[in-house]
């Protein structure tokens, strides 16, 4: 098949996922709506754990499930698209939260309905078209997008799976020795599809940032009976496929085989040495990615580098393994050759691997935050009493902090779970367990993996919980006079 | 924030200098398993007190990806010592320049057929290129082979030949049979409806799993399936008679800073005490030089006649050139 028909091929099945995603991101939320708030924080870690099972695991594990699918080909897409759908879900719900509010009000669009039947202006097409931009596509489009670019750059399980996509078409291409150069061309299409998407979404909230908000409850949405009874249906079938059974896959022989991999200390050294490298890779390339987001499109800064913030995230659409064959061809420079060899590339290739989904995060933050409330929370952590001050931190943690310290895990845990950028960037002896966990897989040494997989697993989960009422307490402490300054 | 990114950078460039410094150890780009690979690199670490920095392949970059890797690095070369998984691909190395000549013992006891006439590469510890058959299923005979082969194939699955052993296994059919009728049998194999899958372990899995009823694969993805309890059977596939046997073959890179210890890995690697000790790991490699038979396990020991039987790997490299420039006009249009 011609990379051609395959980029067309990538993105009908990209835009079936991405529109199937949105209504499912609506319905889930509307679950959340009717739910208690004792309970919806179960049924939040239920929509997001998706998020927490590595898409190697989870192509590896339906890899060997599928098997039979291969005279199916069309069940097998279906299958496919299906997990894709389910690992990009998760990310889109959370934007679909912290997206911009609508920009009608309740009452408007209780008086565009009720004066649609009577024949008036408001119930002509332009101006059923803006209500529909106001009210829907302003909180859609950017989730729509978010969903679409996910799934169109979704690598791993379409190799593990052996289907048609773009992504394994530029691997093909560059196992078969075509030189970096070459594929650079190849990525034009792509690449060019990926940018139009961005440039939409950076359109639409530039336009949007000039309109007022009502101050409304941008959560409750009317809902309709069936659309709770699906979203407790995709929550079933999600558990089920992306957790449970890879799971209880690997689980109960990573159990079995875990005192044996204890006891073998060249592996367990390994393997601690692995995930420490990994770690440091996700916390270090996380904190820097947000943070260049944060430089980038900060509200006040000027069109020109929000623009410069754009061209950095070129990079990282065009997928880790072109991206990382194009920063090892560069280090591979005169100029760049003392660095080969030492983390350098390896931090450059995730920081610019995330920068695209950090600078979706924080545009979603962006819009979410409450100006007014954020402006007051400062002023009170510069309170001269120390008192105010603390409950100012505390504040400010509570509508800034905690989301961003969340948001940081969520970019870490991309990177700890990478393959390709570690094993072609990465140092020789700072190699990523998630390299390792791929080695074995292709081995079928199940019993051993699922053992390196759990502790694999269980490390960065641990840590991501025992750190965050440390970064509470020195947020709370060194809530700094510069953020203040935005509001000012 | 900006203080935290200062402290990432700060925290790189201790890194980098951490890294700059740590130039004695022995660099080994490995594209065979890690399960198996890194346990002999640490024995050898223990033996002689040489440090091994090793690189390993991954699935996700095929054992392509270290050959690309030092082509791409000639001009900065990381690499000291190259332990490939098959040997052609170590062969088109010498064939840019890439590789040192050295003909120390282990090269010694290598047969001919398996190592450079130069001394830029020795082959050791092979995989054999199997048809892999569900017992269940199919009763694997070169009789029912040609049989199968001969009608719809449907339920026959291989590898893409872009990569790994199959496009070794495709380089000596372009040698043995001329590339247009290689090209014609790849045709007629997908006309007639073949499944062409990701890699030879996942040509064994729809085998293993009845998906598929025969497959072409290797030893060591076949001796996964048999201590997995699946129902398989393997069979060597013959050439003009010659079985296809891939060794793993090392090199050493043109411009290491560390000869003397490269030289000692290669010796090491060539030694029948590593043969014998793949022969033994799970992936059952078949050693080519002279070991003592009775500790090579029996479903190794089956193989041994084939080594003599095997077809001369020596002189490949045009035609694998020849096959990967048909191959990529053929997948990436």
């Amino acid at each position: 098949m011609s990379l051609t028909t395959i980029c067309g091929v990538s993105v009908l099945r990209s835009l079936i996922i991405s529109l199937t995603g949105v209504y499912l991101c609506q319905s889930l939320s509307s679950l959340i709506d009717r739910t208690e708030s004792r309970i919806s924080f179960f049924l939040w870690l239920l929509i997001l754990a998706p998020l927490l099972v590595p898409e190697l695991i989870v192509g590896y594990i339906w890899s060997l499930l599928t098997t039979q699918l291969i005279h199916y080909p069309a069940l097998a897409e279906f299958v496919y698209s299906m997990l894709v759908l389910m690992r990009v879900v998760p990310a889109g719900i959370i934007c679909y939260h912290m997206t911009v509010r609508p920009q009608i009000s309740a009452e408007a669009d209780f008086i565009r309905q009720s004066a649609s039947t009577a024949g008036t202006a408001i119930s002509r097409f332009s101006a059923q078209w803006n209500f529909f931009i106001r009210k829907t596509l302003v909180r859609i489009f950017p989730v729509w997008s978010l969903l679409f670019l996910l799934a169109f750059q979704e690598f791993e399980m379409a190799s593990l799976l052996y289907m048609n996509s773009w992504t394994v078409w530029i691997f093909d291409a560059q196992a078969g020795g075509v030189p970096v150069s070459e594929t650079l061309g190849y990525l034009v299409g792509p690449l060019l599809i990926e940018f139009v998407i961005l440039a939409g979404v950076l359109y639409l909230l530039r336009i949007l940032e000039q309109r007022p908000f009502y101050l409304q409850s941008p959560g409750r949405t009317v809902s309709r009976r069936l659309r709770p009874l699906l979203a407790g249906c995709y929550l079933a079938l999600a558990t089920g496929c992306v957790i449970l059974l890879p799971l209880v896959m690997l689980g109960w022989g990573g159990l079995l085989s875990l005192k044996s991999v204890l006891q073998n200390r060249l592996q367990m050294m390994g393997t601690l040495e692995e995930c420490a490298w990994g770690l440091g890779y996700a916390a270090t390339s996380g904190i820097a990615a947000w943070g260049l987001a944060t430089i980038f499109f900060n509200r006040n800064q000027s069109g020109f580098v929000k623009f410069l913030g754009l061209v950095c995230c070129v990079p990282g659409l065009c997928g880790s393994l072109t991206l990382s064959l194009v920063i090892a061809s560069l280090f591979l420079t005169r100029e760049g050759a003392w660095l080969y060899g030492t983390p350098v590339p390896v931090m450059i290739g995730f920081v610019l691997y995330l920068l695209p989904r950090a600078v979706f995060l924080k545009l979603f933050f962006q819009r979410r935050n409450a100006d007014d409330a954020l402006f007051l929370a400062h002023l009170m952590n510069q309170s001269n009493c120390p008192q105010q001050a603390e409950n100012g931190g505390r504040l400010l943690w509570l509508t800034h902090g905690r989301m961003q310290y969340w948001a940081v895990v969520v970019l870490a845990f991309w990177v700890y779970w990478d393959v390709t950028i570690s094993s072609i960037l990465a140092p020789h002896s700072g190699m990523t367990s998630a390299v390792r966990l791929y080695g074995l897989m292709h081995y079928g040494q199940t019993s051993v993996l699922s053992a390196i997989c759990l502790i694999s697993f269980c490390i960065p989960a641990l840590l991501g919980i025992i750190l965050l009422p440390v970064v509470r307490k020195l947020w709370i402490r060194f809530s700094s006079q510069s953020e203040l300054n935005q509001f000012v | 924030m900006l203080a935290l990114i200062e402290f990432a950078v700060i925290l790189m460039l201790g890194l980098v200098f951490y890294f700059q410094n740590q130039d004695e150890a022995l660099v080994v780009y490995c594209a065979h398993d890690s399960v198996f690979s890194e346990k002999i690199l640490k024995q050898f670490e223990q033996q002689t007190g040489i440090k091994v920095e090793p690189r390993f392949d991954t699935e996700a970059t095929k054992s392509l990806g270290l050959t690309n890797l030092i082509i791409r690095e000639k001009d900065h070369p990381q690499c000291d010592v190259f332990w490939n998984n098959q040997a052609l691909g170590t062969a088109a190395l010498k064939d840019q320049g890439l590789l040192e000549s050295y003909q120390g013992p282990g090269y010694d006891r290598i047969p001919a057929a398996f190592k450079d006439p130069d001394g830029c590469w020795t082959g050791f510890a092979a995989r054999l290129r199997v048809y892999i058959a569900n017992t269940e299923s199919y009763s694997l005979t070169y009789e029912n082979v040609e049989t199968t082969l001969a009608g719809q194939l449907n339920q026959v699955a291989i590898a893409k030949p872009l990569y790994g052993t199959t496009l070794s296994h495709f380089a000596i059919l372009c040698d043995a049979w001329g590339l247009d009728r290689l090209q014609e049998w790849y045709h007629s194999l997908q006309e007639r409806g073949i499944q062409v899958t990701s890699g030879n372990s996942s040509v064994k899995n729809l085998v293993a799993s009845g998906a598929c009823i025969l497959g072409y694969t290797d030893t060591d993805d076949y001796f996964v399936a048999v201590d997995a309890g699946q129902p398989v059977s393997a069979l060597p596939v013959l050439v003009e008679e010659k079985a296809l046997l891939i060794p793993n073959s090392v090199a050493i890179i043109k411009g290491t800073k560390r000869r003397k210890q490269a030289e000692a890995l290669v010796d090491y690697l060539l030694s029948a005490e590593v043969e014998l000790e793949l022969s033994q790991s799970q992936s059952r490699q078949i050693p080519l030089g002279t070991v003592n038979w009775d500790l090579v396990p029996d479903d190794v020991q089956k193989y041994r006649p084939y080594i003599q039987q095997a077809y001369p790997l020596s002189d490949l490299v045009q035609q694998r050139k020849l096959t990967l420039d048909w191959l990529k006009s053929e997948y990436l249009k």
